[in-house]
């Protein structure tokens, strides 16, 4: 049953769906047969944290453990948290209606730096002190995970501890360590230190950070058997890893609401800006006959109409073929669609392309990431004019009419020729299709080219390079924006000052926790949405704090710099970051890993090679 | 192929789930089964699935209905409940599945519990429930997607009931429901505020029963 008190506030909300749960699939468990109680806080609102799998992933896997109930937790949006706020309910898990505050776990997942100020908010809306120094002994413990905890020190002052790396075993050695604490009546303080011995767990209290008078960090020194670095957690047999048999299925529609299979985790490409390719680091794949069957149980058990493949490039899946001659009788007779989101056409079977073709939809997107081949070269995304043309010229074929161009401006090594080559490559797509002789008659054809700004991310061998300053960015979009000729070219820049904030926060260090939580108490929430994104509340945070955002987004890292991320080991050595930015430089391109390996360091997370042909280190 | 009419509740939770969303998760329901149930040929194949009188937002029911069609006529329509019981929400019960009587045009009348909370209390809620009863006319605006309508709302009501306890104001009411005039009891609580000068704190509405132009439930 719904709480009256808000049951009597949901017809006045947008969405009320959002915020009272009782979905297919959700758990629900006897309070007393529960003894660890986990909060998985999505920090932002329920339609976009519904979409994320690794949510789902450990939803499932904290559920299936006997007294463990895990709850989800999503920001409220405007309208709701004001009248959370003005009656007095406090943030409540969407099972059970229980105020989070009660729980023993607040975990946050950390998919964007501009969701740090909504953690702060939704802290609060449970009712706790956001600084874990205020919430001293208390429990619950708060935790942080994903991808942003690669370099978490921005928001390091408002958790007990990160989990780096994926969570599949890590999650429960902690729960059990936790639950052990707690039956010992041991403090909080106390369960962090045995928690800082769980390889993978990384307590940011008990790291002592010194500055140089430059504002560089000196050193970075562990506490209290805390180790000197901390090496983020894989999984090597993704086969036998957990994988949840039911999905949670949302009444109100999300961003993405069907089954997913994840097929492989890591990436080979190498592509020197994207922090995904390095992160998750080594490439590991799924057994076919494993994801056939989880995808089969997953629609069963959901009643989904569309499973996902998904991954950071799912044709590098070396068993595609076998994978989708086994899906496509079951899905076709189940009416189930299989999408594809992250392809290469570029490895292509003729028999794997003729079986992608049958589920693909026209919609056609593309990313060249940068319009000349000179620049592709130098952030190694391996892609070819040839490669983007015959892709548009199959799909005007097919009747489409339309292409969408994604790239990215501020790249290291960037001139004003590579901005003119983006305009240049469009017009191409644009000439490519009024000389087709089998193009749709009588329409016209529309390129798209959207644009972000490159925001430099830890452990990529772009950590080292700074951001283009603001005035940089405008005058490259105005130079984009004059040059444009034709009526055919539709462009979309986004708004650089977020990009520079996202900027500030993902090579942060601890200084700036005070500027995050300055920003929230004027305001800030749900920052990755336009409409509420200020960057007058960052400049005055940032100018209060005594802190340069130029400091931090546009300032170039010696190679020997103290990176704030530094002890922090997601298995990639500095020299290769380093060695792949000079690269960068020469305008060299990397193999891919299954090439030939480049000695990045992951495979001493797997012990062993990441592929059996290993060629040698370059 | 025999139409099958499906009666459910949709109580508590559920009452948040629109009616886009509800048809959805009757779609899904049905994936998570075996019931044999058909789809519609052509380039898009989907569950035939259709409700007589959609529920607002906001509402719950205690005894909605839609149909379908089964491809198989001799699947046992206990079956159809048992099955679709184990794939809903728990918030969302099936208490029969028959073969359809009555035209979904067969509609003219829906009774409803209109609940209301207000701290002012029971009787002044009355008194204010009276003041509107004893208007002449009630006109009232009633927006559809193509037009705007006068509508006198007063010949329209039935009070069934009406009882009063603490804060809250219970009314049964038979209002006109169906394709040829729908009275949506919010149409009416509205005139209630205009009428008091505000809103009540907290309003309950259960759709209790669906019922023809002869007054026998909707079968």
């Amino acid at each position: 049953m719904i709480p009256a008190n808000i049951d009597r506030q949901l017809l006045k909300v947008q969405k009320p769906a959002r915020y009272c749960g009782g979905e297919p699939g959700s758990v629900q468990k006897d309070r007393g047969e529960v003894d660890l109680r986990f909060a998985f806080c999505f920090p932002d609102l329920y339609e976009v944290g519904m979409s994320h799998l690794g949510m789902k992933i450990l939803y499932s896997l904290i559920n299936a453990r006997e007294g463990m109930w895990c709850e989800r937790v999503f920001a409220p949006d405007s309208d709701f948290e004001e009248i959370m706020r003005r009656e007095n309910i406090p943030l409540y898990g969407l099972e059970s209606f229980d105020p989070i505050r009660e729980f023993d776990v607040i975990g946050f997942t950390l998919q964007y730096e501009m969701c740090y100020t909504t953690v702060l908010n939704m802290l609060d809306l449970a009712g706790l002190p956001v600084r874990a120094e205020d919430r001293g002994e208390d429990w619950p413990l708060v935790i942080g995970g994903g991808p942003c905890a690669c370099a978490p020190e921005p928001v390091a002052g408002f958790f007990d501890l990160f989990q780096l790396g994926e969570g599949e075993e890590l999650m429960l050695e902690m729960l059990d360590l936790l639950r052990q604490a707690k039956r010992e009546g041991l403090s909080k303080s106390q369960f962090l230190r045995q928690a800082a011995r769980i390889p993978g767990i990384y307590v940011p209290s008990l790291y002592d950070v010194t500055y140089r008078e430059d504002g560089v960090i000196q050193a970075v020194t562990p506490r209290e058997g805390a180790p000197a670095r901390v090496q983020k957690r894989i999984v090597k047999d993704l086969s036998a890893m957990f994988f949840p048999d039911d999905f949670v299925v949302p009444f109100t529609e999300a961003v993405h609401d069907r089954a997913m299979v994840e097929v492989l985790r890591g990436c080979i490409r190498g592509c020197r800006f994207c922090q995904a390719g390095y992160i998750y680091r080594p490439f590991r794949e799924k057994d076919p006959e494993v994801l056939d069957r989880q995808a089969r149980t997953l629609c069963a058990a959901t009643g989904y109409e569309e499973v996902s493949l998904t991954s950071l490039s799912t044709s590098d899946h070396s068993r595609l073929e076998p994978l989708m001659e086994a899906m496509l009788p079951w899905t076709g007779e189940k009416k189930v669609n299989i999408a594809l989101p992250s392809l290469r056409v570029d490895n292509f079977s003729p028999r794997l392309l003729e079986l992608v073709q049958k589920v693909r939809r026209s919609g056609l997107t593309f990313a060249p990431e940068a319009g000349s081949q000179r620049l592709r070269d130098a952030i190694n995304k391996n892609v070819t004019e040839e490669e983007v043309l015959a892709t548009a010229r199959t799909a005007f074929a097919g009747g489409c009419t339309s292409m969408k161009l994604y790239f990215m401006m501020g790249l290291p090594t960037e001139t004003p020729e590579d901005i003119d080559a983006m305009l240049e490559l469009a017009q191409k797509v644009v000439d490519l299709y009024y000389r087709m002789p089998d193009k749709p008659k009588g329409r016209g054809v529309q390129v798209t080219i959207s644009v972000a700004c490159f925001v430099p991310k830890p452990h990529t061998p772009f950590q080292f390079e700074p951001q283009d300053s603001l005035e940089q960015f405008r005058e490259k979009q105005k130079r984009l924006l004059e040059k444009v000729s034709s009526k055919k070219i539709r462009i979309n820049y986004h708004d650089a000052a977020t990009s520079r904030v996202e900027a500030v926060l993902a090579r942060g260090d601890r200084r700036l926790d005070r500027v995050v939580e300055a920003v929230w108490r004027a305001g800030g929430n749900l920052e990755g949405w336009d409409q509420h994104f200020s960057v007058e509340r960052w400049d005055d945070a940032l100018a209060q704090a005594g802190l340069s955002a130029d400091f931090y987004a546009c300032r170039r890292r010696d190679y020997g710099e103290v990176l704030p991320w530094d002890h922090l080991d997601y298995g990639l050595a500095k020299d290769f970051l380093i060695r792949e930015d000079k690269r960068a430089w020469a305008d060299t391109t990397t193999e891919n890993c299954r090439r030939r390996c480049s000695g990045c360091g992951a495979n001493r997370l797997l012990g062993g090679a990441c592929f059996e042909a290993d060629t040698g280190v370059l | 192929m025999k139409l099958i009419r499906v009666f459910f509740e949709k109580r508590d939770r559920a009452k948040y789930i629109s009616h886009l969303d509800l048809t959805r998760c009757m779609t899904r329901a049905f994936a998570r089964t075996a019931i044999p149930v058909w789809f519609t040929e052509g380039f898009n194949p989907h569950i035939y699935m259709t409700f007589a009188l959609p529920i607002p937002l906001g509402f719950e029911g205690a005894r909605e209905s839609f149909d379908f069609k089964l491809q198989e006529d001799d699947f046992p329509l206990e079956q159809v409940k048992e099955q679709l019981n184990a794939a809903l929400p728990p918030d969302i019960r099936v208490l029969e599945a028959a073969p359809a009587v009555n035209k979904p045009e067969a509609i003219a009348w829906a009774d409803y519990r209109v609940q209301i909370f207000d701290p002012a209390g029971a009787a002044a809620l009355e008194r204010d429930w009276e003041d509107l009863l004893a208007q002449p006319a009630i006109p009232v605006e009633k927006k559809t997607k193509h037009r705007v309508q006068q509508l006198d709302l007063r010949p329209m009501i039935a009070e069934r009931s009406r009882q009063g306890e603490g804060d809250c104001l219970t009314l049964e009411l038979r209002l006109p429901g169906g394709a040829a005039m729908n009275l949506n009891p919010n149409l009416l609580l509205e005139a209630l505020w205009r009428q008091r000068g505000g809103e009540a704190e907290y309003v309950r509405v259960l759709r209790t029963a669906i019922l023809t132009a002869e007054r026998e439930p909707f079968a």
